[in-house]
């Protein structure tokens, strides 16, 4: 159980369904030993590059260039790939042991190989005892690290997840995410992971790639996405965004002038034109409080409502008719809250009025 | 009358005609099976007495055992043929991604659909042209037509059961269109594979008309050698012969019956 995973490239590899533009030409390089995600709405794109990857869906046009060598063209079982599929995909007439043996038992490995690597890798998984079950006799969490087992004990050269965790209720979902970045450290694999959370992306990838009607908007890391969104699709799907239209931009001594939609000026550290952009202000970086503060942005609003969940405090401010702004504090015991109606004064500095590309 | 009563009232309607309607089901195809045990030599129903002749007479007479040997070695290979074909139809049409794949399966079950007759009179001058009429694969070829179809739905079923992601599963994982198949795809279609090819025999084992075109008194069939005799004099050896077609029609099905709870067990668990 060495294997380090392979350096993947994908060279303007596209996918057409008759008229449907399903993956746009997209180039990509993902490194050796990468934990890089897909994320994305339905449709975007993120599922039909996992199938041209895998191999059973043959691209359009382009190149996959997996540790030096073009796979297109190469059926799925030339390509040495590991892939854990969504609903798990076990063999119900095949045992535990079976089913992680399969993919050996394809290769012709020897018997006596296949029973010790087999052996390791319910170590692995922390799922001896469950050798000889079938599939239908195990939890959904106890499927799901037996179909990660089964998919990385032929070493392959990189790891395929297809949403693999979305069948599991929400706390378990948490607890799998850190079980499969560790195996993935474990195993120094490279993983390309499809899922439409992000928060479960931004958990573990170091590079996430944003896509949205087959094509990729934004790569980055989960911060690189956070901090510096290039679109408005990334700043919302990523997250909360406030997002405000924009009239007009004039250049100012630190940076720009915003005239909004609304009829409001903001102080913007960046330069920008207005043309096809808006700005995006993050929950997180807008400050409520009761007096008129100094800063370089203050707005003011009334409450619309709070909402108090563990871990934050979410409140709803209406800046004027259709415009509300949400903010988030984290709830710290004994925080003090305004009411519902209340007049309060919303503030954000230069540096988080951010401007992106309004698509 | 209070609403608990009304519906007391209500459940033992639904029982007595449920009772009624089964009853209407099954005894007509009962009614023979007192009747081939009769001591008279014609067909009555009660019977006035009881015996076991006419089985007896049955063995003994040479067209009975010849014709029920005939409808066993039209049956088997009929099965075989029409599950072999009929699973590869379905795996192509529910499967494969092809331009047609709709018309296709209408196309496959057509011959289910269409009256027999039409068949049966179709195919005899094919078969007589090409000197079959009245041979073993003349009358094997003409049921595997209609016995294709009947397996063609019992495995596009299955295959429909799951998702093709099993499949995509076994090849990233190594294994080739053969293995996958093998391993992989059989094992999960095997119930309704099995089930087609019971219910394809049982069709050629009770099938008269295309019997009556394709079959020669050397290949006669027994079903067909029923119908003759039919015709001639009506003795309880009849109900005796069909009696014994229907213990393995029931026994057929019923090993269909416990393949399909296994199967709805399995897709379960």
């Amino acid at each position: 159980m060495s294997g380090q995973g392979a350096k993947i490239e994908y060279v303007d590899i596209s996918k057409r369904y008759g008229a449907v533009e399903a993956l746009r030409p997209t180039s990509l390089t993902i490194e050796a030993g990468e934990f890089f995600s897909i994320i994305g709405p339905s449709g975007s794109g993120k599922t039909t590059l996992l199938g041209v990857t895998a191999g059973y869906v043959p691209p359009t046009s382009g190149q996959i260039i997996i540790d030096g060598r073009n796979v297109v063209g190469e059926p799925p079982f030339q390509r040495n790939i590991g892939m854990v599929f969504q609903n798990y995909a076990l063999f119900p007439h095949m045992t535990v042991a079976e089913n992680i043996g399969f993919p050996l038992r394809m290769r012709k490995t020897p018997r006596a190989e296949i029973a010790e690597r087999v052996k390791k890798m319910l170590a692995l998984v922390q799922l001896e005892e469950m050798a000889s079950r079938k599939p239908g006799q195990l939890s959904g969490g106890q499927q799901q690290r037996i179909a990660l087992a089964r998919a990385a004990v032929y070493d392959p050269l990189m790891l395929l997840m297809d949403e693999p965790l979305s069948a599991l209720d929400k706390n378990l979902r948490e607890a799998m995410q850190d079980e499969v970045k560790q195996f993935q450290t474990v195993l120094g694999s490279t993983v390309l992971y499809v899922t439409h959370d992000q928060a479960e992306a931004a958990a573990m990838s170091d590079r996430i790639a944003i896509m949205n009607h087959g094509r990729i908007v934004q790569i980055g890391s989960p911060r690189d996405l956070y901090e510096h969104p290039v679109a408005r699709f990334v700043a919302s799907f990523l997250g909360e965004a406030n997002i405000f239209d924009i009239e007009s931009v004039t250049p100012h001594a630190s940076g720009s002038m915003i005239a909004t939609h609304h009829g409001f000026s903001l102080v913007c550290a960046a330069s920008g034109s207005h043309d096809g952009q808006c700005v995006c202000v993050r929950p997180e970086a807008v400050a409520l409080s009761a007096s008129r503060p100094e800063h370089d942005n203050v707005l003011e609003g009334k409450v619309v409502d709070a909402t108090y969940t563990a871990g934050s405090l979410r409140y709803r401010v209406e800046l004027a008719p259709d415009c509300i702004i949400t903010q988030r504090t984290p709830s710290v015991r004994g925080i003090e809250m305004f009411d519902t109606g209340a007049t309060v004064f919303a503030s954000w500095r230069a540096e988080d009025t951010l401007l992106v590309d309004d698509d | 009358m209070t609403w608990n009563s009304s519906g007391r009232l209500a459940r033992i309607f639904i029982v007595a005609f449920t009772v009624a309607v089964l009853i209407y089901l099954i005894m007509p195809t009962f009614v023979i099976v007192p009747m081939s045990f009769s001591s008279k030599s014609y067909l009555s129903f009660p019977p006035p007495g009881w015996s076991l002749q006419w089985y007896q007479t049955m063995t003994e007479r040479h067209d009975y055992p010849q014709a029920f040997w005939n409808s066993i070695k039209i049956g088997v290979p009929v099965a075989l043929l029409s599950t072999t074909l009929g699973t590869l139809a379905a795996l192509g049409v529910v499967r494969g991604r092809f331009f047609g794949a709709r018309p296709m399966s209408a196309i496959v079950i057509a011959p289910l659909m269409l009256p027999q007759i039409i068949l049966a009179i179709g195919l005899y001058p094919i078969m007589a042209k090409f000197g079959l009429a009245g041979s073993y694969p003349g009358v094997v070829i003409g049921h595997t037509v209609i016995c294709i179809p009947l397996v063609f739905i019992t495995v596009a079923a299955s295959l429909k059961n799951y998702h093709p992601a099993y499949e995509y599963a076994a090849m990233t994982l190594g294994a080739g269109w053969w293995s996958t198949f093998w391993h992989v795809t059989f094992p999960m279609i095997r119930v309704g594979v099995i089930v087609g090819g019971i219910l394809a025999f049982t069709f050629s084992f009770d099938e008269l008309i295309i019997a009556l075109f394709l079959t020669s008194p050397e290949t006669r069939t027994l079903p067909r050698l029923l119908w003759e005799d039919l015709r001639q004099y009506v003795t309880p050896i009849i109900a005796a012969a069909t009696t014994l077609v229907l213990c393995i029609s029931f026994i057929l099905f019923g090993a269909v019956a416990l393949l399909q709870r296994r199967l709805s067990k399995a897709s379960k668990s």
